[in-house]
């Protein structure tokens, strides 16, 4: 089963212009749906009479390509070799990206430590690996949902999701949240997901299921939380 | 430091600084780095340029180091109350907070911590994080993630010690920390710097003339199993690897001929056994840093900085020797610009000038009289150049008793510990981590006997690296 690359366009649009302002901004065309209002994907508020305190020691670090891509190979469940490859033949990490992703290159090139601030086309190649291997995982278990590895939970029918509500979904969510950033997905994740596919599903399509899926995984997956440490 | 509009060095900066505001956490266990008044030296930055401003205003520059010792205590206090990167902080509250004046993203600590780390998503921003350590570890040491069951098991652990402990123990074992192009070669790198273009051996460059495996594998070894980290300047042997997994790294002993014998003229270690130091001998380093010259300031140098943490090209670790540099291959060292940086590391080199590149006696290997024969007759100086040398201020007769000099060094031991923690924790420690770091450089030498995985094994359990 192969997903409509349009579909995909779409869902990317609208997952990427959620995480940037939470809100749909562009104008709809005059029969399509209004733009809906996506809660802030926050985690749930504190106890009352809690407050978050700012560490007085924060650092993270951004993963490394090596580390994000053994990540996702982990958490979805896919040969390290077949996270990604771009034009079918190279791998993301190891070859194209390698520099962008905080690699070295010492041997040839003597580029003996990453580089110190990352690039122009690094959030572009991090993007584009957590969407290969996410579509991948998508497709290998649209293609046999009995034997899926992550969305086997799903019930389909013409694919579309028979009922976004229901608790299978919710499961797949949690599953998907704790695959790559090894914690339960909160009330907010888990709504905002399921409007993610309502959204979707208002534009006709053969395969919103799968498209939902990986864009889904993606959103998960190119999170701050997964992509820093 | 340099305050002048020409660059003049003033070492002396850091310990007024200390001397004026000895309870600042970056006078804990060491001195601030030039960096706390410069951007790249002689360019000052915001706290710099504010303390240069007040410092005896009128008085022609460059000042001399008198005047700079009289003026500067009260160029610092003049400063106090005023608030150098702009981020609402007066300089001395960040001084005494141990945050940067000139830095606006480095600011003084909120006070409080939440009632729980529900609050903090499960963080406990305020207390050393066994979950967070757990997590984290797996990815610092064996480039893996923790499954979410996993963690979930280790959260109801009784002795969260004990497996963070044990988990470390595996991580240090894992190809991805200890294997071939592992993260104990990422550390390498720096040191070694190799060129495949130029590698001899398995994949051998275009003109091959030394194999850097050697290096990595000497390298490695020196770094695990509770082996001595300093015999990465002391070793006299060398070590073979076995493919993984398992990588394993075994030592073996062998004279040059032996060597030739064993492997081929175009990789054999080529330094009699009794005149190697580690890596500075090996063949690869005389091959890439030494090569042609006669006095190799560039080895020198370069061993300087990559195991003894000192860059003379940033003014670090200059020790003057009285009556250096002599110049002995009359390079204009002696000029006044140059000798600041060649008093120190002229008589830093002489022990290295024994040992041939591709010239002055048989390549690669050590030349007694290298000296005379690099020399263009009678009269010229570099007959005369000694092989013996100073580091830190202490006489030595020769690289091998440079490299037991330096490998006993706080410098060592310093520089070992900071790579590691800037590896596992991102960056150097933060004013307010001085302590810590000085506790465990000063552990790695006593305490773990300057085995690398035991200083490891402490370094997990800092609040640097322990407290999200």
């Amino acid at each position: 089963m192969s997903r409509n690359p349009l579909n995909v366009a779409f869902a990317l649009l609208f997952v990427t212009g959620c995480m940037a302002d939470n809100v749909l901004k562009a104008e709809p065309p005059p029969d399509e749906t209004p733009p809906v209002t996506m809660p802030p994907p926050t985690t749930n508020p504190p106890p009352a009479g809690d407050v978050v305190v700012p560490s007085n020691n924060a650092r993270l670090k951004l993963k490394s390509g090596q580390l994000y891509a053994a990540a996702l190979a982990s958490g979805l469940e896919l040969p390290r070799a077949e996270v990604c490859h771009e034009l079918g033949l190279y791998d993301c990490v190891d070859d194209v990206h390698n520099i962008a992703l905080g690699g070295i290159e010492p041997y040839r090139t003597g580029i003996l430590e990453p580089l110190e601030e990352t690039t122009v086309t690094t959030p572009i190649a991090a993007d584009r690996v957590a969407l290969a291997a996410c579509t991948t995982r998508a497709e290998r278990d649209f293609a046999d949902l009995a034997n899926a590895k992550l969305f086997g939970a799903l019930v389909v029918k013409d694919g579309a999701l028979e009922d976004v509500s229901a608790a299978p979904v919710e499961a797949t969510i949690q599953r998907l949240y704790q695959r790559l950033v090894q914690r339960d997905a909160t009330s907010d994740e888990v709504a905002a997901l399921r409007d993610l596919y309502t959204e979707m599903a208002a534009t006709p399509s053969a395969d919103v299921a799968e498209s939902w899926a990986a864009v889904s995984c993606y959103a998960v997956a190119s999170t701050m939380e997964a992509l820093f440490y | 430091m340099a305050w002048g509009a020409t660059a003049y060095a003033k070492p002396i900066a850091p310990s007024i600084l200390c001397t004026q505001y000895a309870d600042a956490p970056v006078c804990i266990g060491g001195q601030p780095a030039c960096t706390f008044c410069h951007t790249t030296p002689p360019a000052r930055n915001a706290f710099g340029a504010q303390v240069e401003g007040e410092l005896l205003p009128g008085t022609a520059r460059p000042l001399s180091d008198a005047d700079f010792m009289t003026g500067l205590p009260a160029a610092l206090a003049a400063v106090e109350q005023k608030d150098a990167d702009g981020d609402g902080f007066v300089n001395l509250d960040e001084l005494l907070a141990g945050t940067y004046p000139a830095d606006g993203a480095s600011i003084p600590a909120a006070d409080g911590c939440p009632q729980s780390s529900d609050a903090n998503g499960g963080f406990d921003v305020c207390n050393y994080d066994p979950r967070y350590v757990y997590k984290k570890l797996h990815l610092d040491f064996c480039g893996t993630t923790v499954a979410y069951d996993r963690l979930k098991a280790f959260e109801v652990l009784e002795d969260k010690e004990g497996e963070i402990r044990d988990a470390l123990a595996r991580c240090l074992d894992s190809e991805y920390w200890k294997g071939r192009d592992g993260i104990l070669y990422r550390l390498a790198h720096k040191k070694i710097r190799p060129a495949q273009s130029i590698k001899s051996g398995d994949d051998p460059g275009d003109i091959p003339l030394g194999d850097y495996d050697d290096d990595y594998y000497l390298f490695v070894y020196t770094q695990i199993d509770d082996h001595d980290a300093r015999e990465l300047l002391t070793a006299q042997y060398f070590v073979e690897v076995q493919d993984g997994p398992p990588t394993t790294y075994s030592t073996y002993e062998r004279g040059p001929f032996q060597d030739i014998q064993a492997r081929g003229a175009q990789v054999a270690q080529l330094v009699e056994v009794q005149r190697r130091a580690g890596m500075l001998t090996t063949r690869w380093n005389l091959v890439f840093n030494t090569m042609f010259t006669p006095i190799p300031r560039t080895t020198a140098a370069q061993a300087y900085r990559a195991y003894l943490g000192l860059d003379i090209a940033r003014m670090e670790g200059l020790d003057d020797v009285p009556g250096e540099p002599a110049d002995y291959d009359q390079k204009g060292v002696q000029a006044e610009a140059c000798r600041r940086c060649h008093a120190t590391l002229d008589p830093l080199t002489y022990p290295f000038t024994r040992y041939s590149g591709f010239n002055g006696g048989t390549p690669f290997s050590y030349v007694p009289n290298r000296m005379n024969n690099m020399s263009s007759g009678r009269n010229d100086p570099l007959r005369d150049t000694p092989e013996a040398g100073v580091i830190f201020g202490e006489r030595v007769d020769d690289l091998v008793q440079w490299a037991n000099v330096a490998s006993n060094s706080d410098q060592f031991a310093q520089a070992t510990v900071l790579d590691y923690w800037k590896l596992i924790i991102g960056e150097a420690p933060r004013p307010t981590e001085q302590g810590e770091f000085d506790r465990l450089w000063r552990r790695f030498r006593n305490e773990h006997e300057y085995s690398v995985e035991r200083m490891l094994h402490e370094l997990v359990t800092t609040e640097a690296y322990g407290v999200p």
